[in-house]
């Protein structure tokens, strides 16, 4: 065995996933890319493997947990997996103290929703069938677990939940993903019902999705909410005043949001290229005219995102942008279909047919061998709210990429929207909404970063 | 208390694999350590049997204690390949020391000929090794004056 006293590198995901009918583990790598399927048997050998055993202790915690076959089984795991670079060695180091200051919102600091947003969901469960991590706190998934039972989820108990990274639960604050049954939360009934609101109401719902798809994000000088537009019931709900707001209308500061929600923080300075930058007040002067002026003129979005980032890259954040062609871009959605492609011949092996995931990844894949990405937009309206709600929320200044890679990014989803409109659709009824599933699919299929070598 | 000696060919895998097909869970494992052997420990509520990879003597031995060893070793060497008292007895010509301290784990309980002529001349020889592996031989065996 290569490793003295191995363990799963704690960046990995592991996933416990029923495909076909099929129960499996898919453990990937969001660094490297590298997506295994391992047996459930094995994963059980795997949560053994805390850096504080060696072979001989492995062996004995296998037979504690009746998965020992044999020593050789256990050293042919550790060097299969160690050659697919997700295995380290020992404990993991003591976090030493941040170089910089972690920032914090502080109790009084504003609160700033979208404006003239409510959220009207259509209750079929769209978003619970994309994410490869609907996460629970501790405290969730114990009452859903107990709760399980009674419901017959046809997911074993041991297997309902994974940790959300590495293989100790206690390493990630005891976050934990649950099991999908073909794509889908295991909790999601067959009518697109959560059977956990079904039992308790609303609030017997894991925190992230009480809140979802909300997003909160501290500029400095408020927390701006503002939406992932990850579900076609975002679209769905522009211009509706009848849905539910965002966040509770009586909560005010940040103080009023529920504990453990997490306030992402636009960084300081703000980067806009390689080599330019900006304050966070000018950023959010020019999150707010952006939202105001998509949200009132008829403008091509992606030609609009396009061109701010070169106005953003001129660092001429107070210019008016003025939409032009989407010059340049090609390169961006090939980048973009190379790894669509890629992902959809991976996910094609072990996902099941009715996966929505596999399904929105091929026909991403599909849209742009075969589809028009420069086709006129057919829901125009859309492209706007969708940009215009990432630009409130400063969403494009807090992925780690500059302020113009993050436009020029979702020029690019746009485009792929408007080609995945050419080509067949699959038969989901979230099909309806091509830009959503892009946006979910490169979160979620870990699309994005394809186009990290393509700026100026 | 039985003791049977294993073929030298017999590793880890193969106990394992006999190991899993006979069923026996796996208690602990007690790793080399001042002298003494890595043992690997199967057992149950009435029963144990310790693989004994004897580094001092170069082999691996099963030890089985129960209500009745005998069946416990005969499980053994039904599912292993094992080397018996007249496959020692063969070797003494090709290489003793070895063989004399094998002698150490397939003899007999009590003081019985050829066995104990053998380790006696052994424990007289000039050959310093074939001393030590007849004391070890004998000291193993718990033969009584």
């Amino acid at each position: 065995m290569r490793h003295e006293r191995p363990r799963l590198a704690s960046h990995v995901l592991v996933r416990f996933h029923v495909a076909s009918g099929e129960k499996k583990v898919v453990l990937h790598d969001p660094r490297g890319g590298a997506l295994l399927e391992i047996a459930p048997e094995d994963w059980r050998l795997l949560e053994q493997m805390d850096g504080t055993r060696d072979l001989d202790a492995l062996c004995l915690a296998a037979t504690r947990v009746d998965a020992y076959v044999s020593e050789a089984e256990i050293v042919q795991l550790v060097n299969e997996l160690d050659d697919a670079g997700v295995m380290v060695d020992g404990l993991m180091a003591p976090a030493g103290e941040a170089p910089v200051e972690v920032p914090r919102t502080p109790p009084d600091r504003p609160l700033e929703p979208l404006p003239s947003f409510t959220l009207v969901c259509d209750g079929r469960g769209s978003c619970c069938r994309f994410y490869g991590g609907v996460i629970f706190r501790a405290a969730e998934a114990h009452r859903a677990r107990a709760e399980a039972p009674a419901l017959e989820l046809g997911v074993p108990d041991a297997q309902l939940f994974t940790p959300m990274r590495g293989a100790d639960a206690a390493a990630c604050g005891g976050q934990l993903a649950v099991a999908q049954l073909d794509g889908r939360c295991a909790f999601l009934d067959g009518a697109g019902l959560c059977r956990l609101h079904a039992l308790g109401g609303a609030d017997h719902k894991p925190l992230a999705c009480r809140i979802y798809p909300a997003a909160f994000v501290d500029d400095g000088e408020a927390v701006r909410v503002s939406l992932g537009p990850e579900c076609a019931c975002v679209f769905a709900s522009r211009g509706r005043t009848d849905g539910s707001p965002l966040i509770d209308p009586a909560a005010t500061t940040a103080a009023d949001l529920p504990e453990p929600v997490i306030t992402l923080h636009v960084p300081d300075p703000v980067p806009l290229s390689a080599t330019r930058t900006a304050t966070r007040p000018e950023l959010r002067r020019w999150s707010t005219r952006a939202h105001d002026e998509l949200r009132s003129t008829r403008v091509d979005a992606a030609a609009w995102a396009w061109a701010a980032a070169q106005t953003v890259e001129r660092g001429e954040l107070g210019e008016r942008v003025i939409p032009d062609a989407t010059e340049g871009i090609a390169p961006w959605l090939d980048a973009f279909g190379t790894r669509a492609r890629r992902i959809a011949e991976t996910h094609d092996g072990w996902r099941g047919a009715s996966d929505l995931s596999r399904r929105v990844a091929i026909w991403i894949a599909d849209a742009l061998d075969r589809g028009d990405p420069y086709a006129a937009p057919t829901r125009p309206d859309d492209e706007r709210f969708y940009l215009a709600a990432l630009a409130w929320g400063h969403r494009l200044a807090v992925e780690g990429r500059p302020l113009a890679h993050g436009l020029r990014d979702r020029a690019t989803r746009i485009l792929t929207a408007r080609a995945m409109a050419t080509v067949e659709p699959p038969d989901d009824a979230a099909s309806e909404a091509p830009l959503a599933l892009v946006e979910a699919a490169v979160r979620n299929l870990s699309i994005a970063g394809y186009a990290d070598d393509l700026d100026p | 208390m039985r003791r049977v000696l294993l073929h030298p060919a017999v590793d880890r895998a193969a106990i394992d694999r006999a190991a899993a097909d006979l069923g026996w869970p796996l208690l602990n494992i007690l790793g080399r350590r001042d002298g003494r052997p890595r043992q690997l420990v199967f057992g149950g509520p009435d029963w144990l049997l310790t693989f004994v990879h004897d580094h001092r003597i170069d082999a691996r031995y099963a030890v089985a204690a129960a209500h009745d060893p005998e069946a416990l070793a005969g499980a053994v060497r039904a599912s292993l390949p094992t080397l018996s008292l007249e496959d020692v007895l063969a070797r003494l010509d090709e290489d003793r020391v070895r063989a004399v301290c094998w002698l150490g784990v397939v003899g007999p309980d009590a003081p019985t000929e050829p066995i104990a002529r053998i380790l006696r001349e052994a424990g007289e020889h000039d050959d310093e090794s074939l001393r030590n592996a007849a004391r070890f031989a004998t000291e193993s065996l718990g033969w009584t004056p």
